[in-house]
């Protein structure tokens, strides 16, 4: 039973200088391209004034406690989303992060794509370069989408700044949680809000601006009778969040354990929102604005979300306006450094899930995996097929994959390993927002009713209606294939052997209704 | 804007950035608890360096 010298360490784990930097770089990761193009046109068209009642309570029913929840397993376990669940919850619980990592590659290995297209057009802002047809500009000249589903033709244009946006990934990734993700953090946030600012007030001066405003706030009242509106508002905020998928778990196990929790959480989650909120006025201030000058209402505007709403429509009005090429340039800019500090956070999970189970070095894990993921982000995005496998691919890693593995992380953490008591504990313990049964109650049953729910309802849409018109057998291969990937990948990733036992570990601190790690499978131990 | 329109944002603005606001402050007001348990320094390893 004797300790002895000659038991093999891995490394310190790293940390957060502070609670700034954590505070930071988990607002960094939760501001997103997200925020900016998905926020505005899901309120526009889900009840708009009136959706502030379902997203307001989404965020304080779902969104802040499973944030907390996330929280509190990464920061008492210590460990990536794999590690930190299989010392809660074993076997299952390590399965269950595996599966969070394979969201995160399979979102990584798109999301550089949209960060080089941001990219390019932050340079094409200058001169305006996308002339007359944004549109076409966007599909034709700039990505050359092919008919085919799949192919190697490889668009310069597209090539380089991905292969750059990988480059500084990786860059800043290896050197480390501190001197990488922080410091990247701590200068794009700041940078991001300014701009942003720059750009909502620049908007809200253009004629017809006001027109955007009372098209997003004025509420239908009749939308909050529609449970797709309430669905809607859950999965805002959910993938707003940037909860359950590994990445909230993962950054807060590198606070030090001494640490305050919830109370950083609320900044964080009221930090995430409010950028939404700024970036619905940014956007409908300027859709405002091009509904004037094209003469029609706001409602018969098209592409008012995601890419066709950056991509296109933006652009098209930049070209509009007086002072344009700022206006383009401060746009593509915070989509950059939002969506960069975004793509950190999820690499950061994958990274830290070989370096606990592998002991990989973080220099091996980010240029020896990271660089398998660039390449294989550069060859399928590079192209000219790309944008129809992203489209594809984010639906089913979103929508099926993130909620589900919510479903089944909040079933298996509260029902079969019941730790409610324990991390409601171990926050309250350490932070000065205290949370107890009201908490345990959202996130073991209000939370999995609603993702279940949603859940259910995203499968059974699917399997009616070939998402995007897309040809069902592609669907079949690269939307299911995808989770089918993912599953597979996690069991085979849970059997591997680890490089140093996960369960040899104490939780601090000592709360009631705590199990020691380990518990699930004492039969091998002789523990008892 | 419209009366009703403006009364939504209003309601957006109070409660979102009022939220961010008043967690700022109630964070700022009390960084850390009084007092943790005791343990939980930095020199406490385990095998995985935590």
């Amino acid at each position: 039973m004797a300790q002895t010298s000659t038991t093999p360490r891995a490394p310190q784990r790293a940390e957060w200088t502070g609670q700034l930097g954590f505070i930071v770089s988990a607002i960094g990761s939760a501001v997103g391209l997200g925020n900016i193009w998905r926020f505005p046109g899901v309120a526009y068209e889900n009840g708009g004034g009136a959706f502030l009642i379902p997203y307001i309570v989404a965020l304080l029913t779902a969104g802040i406690p499973i944030l907390f929840l996330d929280y509190a397993i990464g920061h008492r376990f210590r460990g990536s989303a794999p590690l930190a669940m299989r010392r809660l919850a074993g076997k299952l619980g390590e399965g269950i992060g595996w599966f969070q990592v394979m969201i995160c590659v399979f979102i990584a290995i798109y999301y550089a794509a949209v960060l080089a297209w941001a990219s390019s057009y932050f340079v094409f802002s200058f001169d305006l370069k996308w002339g007359g047809d944004a549109t076409g500009f966007f599909t034709g000249d700039y990505l050359q989408v092919s008919a085919s589903p799949f192919t190697l033709d490889f668009v310069p244009a597209v090539l380089i700044p991905l292969v750059l946006m990988w480059v500084v990934a990786l860059v800043v990734l290896g050197a480390g949680v501190v001197k990488g993700v922080q410091r990247l953090n701590m200068i794009a946030i700041p940078l991001l809000i300014v701009g942003f600012v720059a750009l909502v007030v620049r908007a809200l001066f253009l004629p017809g601006a006001i027109d955007g405003l009372n098209a997003l706030f004025t509420p239908d009242f009749s939308a909050l009778l529609n449970p797709g509106v309430w669905v809607a508002a859950y999965s805002q905020i959910f993938f707003s969040l940037s909860v359950a998928f590994g990445i909230m778990m993962t950054y807060s196990s590198y606070r030090k354990r001494r640490s305050n929790l919830t109370a950083p959480g609320l900044v964080v989650a009221f930090a995430n929102s409010s950028f939404e909120i700024l970036a619905g006025i940014g956007v409908f201030a300027t859709l405002g604005f091009f509904a004037f000058q094209q003469g029609v209402a706001v409602d018969q505007l098209e592409g008012l979300s995601g890419v066709g709403l950056a991509f296109m429509t933006f652009p098209a009005i930049a070209s509009e306006m007086p002072g344009g090429q700022a206006f383009g340039a401060l746009f593509f800019g915070a989509l950059v450094l939002a969506g960069l500090t975004s793509m950190i956070s999820i690499m950061e999970v994958i990274l830290a899930g070989v370096m606990d189970k592998f002991a990989l070095t973080r220099k091996q894990a980010v240029y020896g995996l990271g660089g398998v993921l660039a390449v294989i982000s550069i060859v399928l995005f590079g192209t000219s097929s790309g944008l129809t496998a992203l489209d594809t691919i984010d639906n089913w890693a979103n929508n099926i994959g993130i909620v589900a593995s919510a479903v089944v992380m909040t079933i298996t953490v509260l029902w079969i390993r019941r730790a409610g008591t324990e991390l409601s504990g171990h926050l309250s313990t350490l932070s000065t927002f205290k949370v107890g049964r009201v908490w345990i109650f959202l996130v073991s049953v209000l939370g999995p009713i609603v993702l279940g729910y949603m859940l259910v309802a995203t499968i059974w849409g699917l399997v009616n209606e070939p998402y995007g018109g897309y040809d069902t057998g592609y669907l079949l291969l690269v939307g299911w294939g995808s989770v089918a990937v993912m599953i597979i990948a996690s069991v085979l990733l849970t059997l591997s052997p680890w490089r140093y036992n996960p369960d040899r570990f104490t939780p601090w601190p000592p709360v009631p209704g705590e199990r020691p790690v380990g518990f699930t499978h004492n039969s091998e131990g002789g523990k008892r | 804007m419209t009366p009703i329109a403006v009364v939504f944002l209003s309601i957006a603005l109070v409660v979102i950035w009022g939220g961010l606001i008043g967690s700022a402050i109630f964070l700022s007001r009390q960084t850390e608890v009084a007092q943790y348990p005791a343990g939980g320094e930095e020199a406490f390893h385990d095998p995985l360096g935590n």
